[in-house]
């Protein structure tokens, strides 16, 4: 027979049991490294920053913030070690790239990369073509591995754009099935709402009065506001 | 792992050899707070358990409930807040019909959303007359009020973006603002 448990015949005898109790937290293993910063979490992964002294051939520092993600296995977070996501000089450069609006569920991180600017990495000389590219990539945090990456609309006439602008809101399903809102950077004021899956890439909104912060996700029934009026759509 | 974010986790730990108690803490703190415990059933015909943890920042949602053929049957939301322990809402999930004073909240939540500000939605399976009937419910500074009902909510349709609530019911979707 069943033993009976001590801690139900307590919540049944007692109403429920007073949640301020104490005792010690958790200890966290190998991830996140001390002083790391986290991002994001879930019950299956976590992202999170951190700051690295690498040297270079000359044997001089070079600070970098770096974006490394570990996922929970065997009862703590980085039991099979952590993975490199993303790294950029810590002091302030020419660079204008980097990683945005990140998203976590389950195994996958999705997220917006810029990469912008002159050619080698810098800002643009004037007459110099400037370049934009605006992609969301969505990564597979048992592996490291980049899943899926797509530019964030159909650019616009212009031969160093890829992507339409910067995604506002981005959100990512168990499956790793992203979606986002993307503000055009031409189309003064119109705005989409992109899915991107195992078939590649489509539109399921456009207009003006699309709400840029209204995406959310439920499962996989996708949720947003345009012209004040709720839309849902299935993401698969 | 129970449930994690950016600031808390909500974890189980086996209580000697049996139950598994749920228990949270914010990161970096020495100090975890109980949560909860697995659902489970006793020899007697008694249940309870926590369900639908969920995490908003350093607040954690759940329902917990118990039945119990002679102490009664309970279904209650709370919202705690798990850099202090204190909790910030302990509500039940609705009205029961059947009058019985024994019994508290209207049924099992099947959904549960919390916002950082502990505004909080959830969606309860109601036994009425008619039969099994979903509820959509909120509680936030304007007080607590049921937005729908019906047997055509979806259970798990409930979502979340910013003060903004959506819900799916008859196939179509529904929002709200939480304030």
């Amino acid at each position: 027979m069943r033993r009976i448990s001590v801690r139900l015949m307590m919540a049944v005898s007692l109403g429920f049991l007073g949640s301020a109790s104490r005792a010690s937290a958790r200890s966290f293993g190998a991830c996140p490294p001390a002083g790391a910063h986290v991002l994001l979490a879930d019950s299956r992964a976590l992202v999170y920053r951190t700051y690295t002294h690498p040297r270079d051939a000359q044997g001089f520092e070079e600070p970098e913030i770096q974006t490394r993600s570990c996922i929970y296995g065997g009862s703590i977070y980085g039991g099979m070690g952590s993975k490199f996501i993303w790294g950029e000089p810590e002091a302030p450069t020419e660079l204008l790239s980097g990683i945005g609006n990140l998203s976590l569920r389950g195994f996958f991180l999705a997220y917006l990369e810029t990469d912008s600017g002159g050619a080698g990495g810098r800002y643009a000389r004037e007459g110099e073509e400037y370049r934009e590219q605006w992609h969301v990539v969505v990564r597979d945090l048992r592996t490291g591995r980049v899943l899926r990456r797509a530019p964030t609309g159909i650019a616009p006439d212009h031969p160093k754009w890829v992507g339409s602008g910067p995604a506002q809101a981005l959100v990512v399903d168990r499956s790793g099935v992203v979606a986002w809102i993307v503000k055009s950077a031409t189309a003064e004021g119109s705005s989409q709402v992109h899915v991107l899956d195992g078939r590649g890439s489509r539109v399921l909104a456009t207009g003006p009065a699309i709400d840029p912060y209204s995406l959310a996700l439920a499962g996989s029934t996708l949720y947003w506001t345009q012209g004040g009026k709720p839309f849902s759509a299935p993401l698969n | 792992m129970i449930a994690a974010d950016a600031q808390a986790e909500v974890y189980g730990v086996r209580k000697n050899g049996e139950s598994v108690e749920y228990r949270g803490c914010v990161y970096g703190r020495s100090r975890s707070f109980e949560v909860g415990f697995i659902e489970e059933c006793i020899g007697g015909g008694a249940c309870g358990g926590t369900r639908n943890v969920t995490l908003a920042g350093a607040l954690v949602a759940r329902e917990r409930f118990v039945a119990s053929q002679v102490l009664g049957t309970k279904w209650i939301i709370e919202v705690e807040d798990l850099r202090n322990g204190h909790v910030l809402h302990k509500v039940p999930t609705g009205t029961s019909e059947s009058g019985d004073p024994k019994i508290i909240g209207a049924g099992l939540t099947s959904a549960i959303v919390v916002k950082s500000d502990g505004a909080v939605a959830w969606i309860d399976e109601n036994l009425v007359a008619a039969g099994l009937q979903y509820e959509v419910h909120v509680l936030d500074r304007s007080g607590e009020r049921l937005l729908a009902s019906g047997t055509d909510i979806a259970p798990r349709s409930l979502a979340l973006a910013g003060s903004t609530l959506y819900w799916t019911q008859g196939g179509k979707p529904y929002s709200t603002t939480l304030n």
